[in-house]
């Protein structure tokens, strides 16, 4: 059986795939948009979701470099940003192969400042952040695409599943 | 024995909307009929959306209502309605995990919350169970997006403060 959780993280990566693809038929300026309450540009919430996901991998494995950063690739482009989505596919099912992944191992993460403490991070608080951190951030996206009259695509799980077989109508 | 981690998922998920629906109760009647563009609708139809789909992900994995009749957005759904109902949601979760790992390659033949005249979908388990925490985090973020956007403070659901809770995230005892 397929782990649950790595379908999740499956669809989570996929689903940022389909956004991006539909993003790249923005103009450079529809891609600044943004609305009130959101995280910001369509383009920077992408940098934010990738960097962001990248991160939560860094804790359990070595992820190719340079990992994509918020500050230092805060203007990347679409395809920047794109290169970076197969080592998450990669990442992702790295952390489900073999044996079977630890949920409740606990994972030292040094901080930003040195001189601050490290955390004790339990695996399954990355792999939850992971999911809920992509689907929070993409729904920014699509709040600003929809605000502006353009078209958003559908990310949601049943388009995930008709894609792959998984949900089909019966008459 | 070890949590399965879908379970911490949907456990996360229902700890969120329960935050954000205490959040809401401060607001106004005025403020939970507040909307922007671009999302589902209003704050308190939204967390009704959310509640009312969470118990149908879970009627359709249980393969059995969770009460009758069931809860539907057929009417104008209040903050406490939608509170009350977590409480639904909270117990099916942990019920649908009561055996431990559940098999996510399971065939759903059906739904009972299923109308006359309404298609019939098979899916495999992890759908249902994939699409409950996509869509709840995608229609809190909708709210989250409203409040900010009206000058509201809006709460930290994200999974670092729920951990902290549990400790299942904390500082070291020592620097390095």
């Amino acid at each position: 059986m397929t782990p649950p959780m790595l379908r999740q993280l499956r669809h989570d990566v996929w689903a940022t795939e389909q956004l991006l693809e539909r993003c790249r038929a923005l103009t450079k300026e529809q891609l600044e948009l943004t609305v009130p309450g959101t995280y910001g540009g369509i383009r920077r919430t992408f940098v934010h979701i990738v960097a962001a996901a990248e991160r939560y991998l860094t804790r359990f494995m070595k992820m190719p470099e340079p990992l994509l950063s918020e500050d230092r690739d805060a203007e990347a482009t679409l395809d920047e940003i794109a290169a970076h989505l197969p080592h998450l596919e990669e990442g992702v099912e790295k952390l489900f192969a073999g044996q079977e992944f630890d949920p409740d191992r606990v994972i030292r993460d040094p901080r930003r400042k040195p001189t601050d403490p490290p955390l004790l991070i339990t695996a399954w608080v990355l792999v939850t952040q992971f999911a809920h951190h992509g689907s929070d951030h993409r729904a920014h996206i699509g709040t600003i695409l929809g605000a502006h009259g353009l078209d958003t695509p559908e990310i949601d799980v049943w388009a995930y599943g008709n894609a792959n077989d998984a949900v089909k109508e019966t008459t | 024995m070890t949590t399965p981690p879908m379970l911490r998922q949907l456990r996360h998920d229902v700890w969120a909307t329960e935050r954000l629906v205490a959040h809401c109760r401060q607001l106004s009647t005025a403020q939970l009929e507040l909307t922007v563009p671009g999302t589902y609708g209003t704050i308190r139809r939204t967390l009704a959306h959310i509640v009312t789909s969470d118990e149908g992900y879970l009627t359709r994995l249980l393969g059995a209502l969770l009460h009758d009749p069931p809860f539907r957005l057929d009417h104008e759904v209040t903050l406490d309605e939608a509170a009350a109902h977590l409480a639904h949601v909270k117990d099916g979760v942990e019920r649908l995990f009561g055996g431990g790992e559940l098999d996510a390659d399971r065939l759903l033949l059906d739904t009972p919350l299923r109308r006359p005249g309404d298609p019939r979908f098979e899916m495999n388990a992890w759908a249902p169970l994939t699409q409950f925490v996509h869509h709840g985090s995608d229609h809190r973020a909708q709210i989250g997006t409203i409040l900010g956007a009206n000058g509201l403070t809006t709460p930290d659901l994200q999974v670092w403060p729920y951990a902290m809770e549990l400790g299942a995230s904390r500082e070291a005892k020592e620097t390095r």
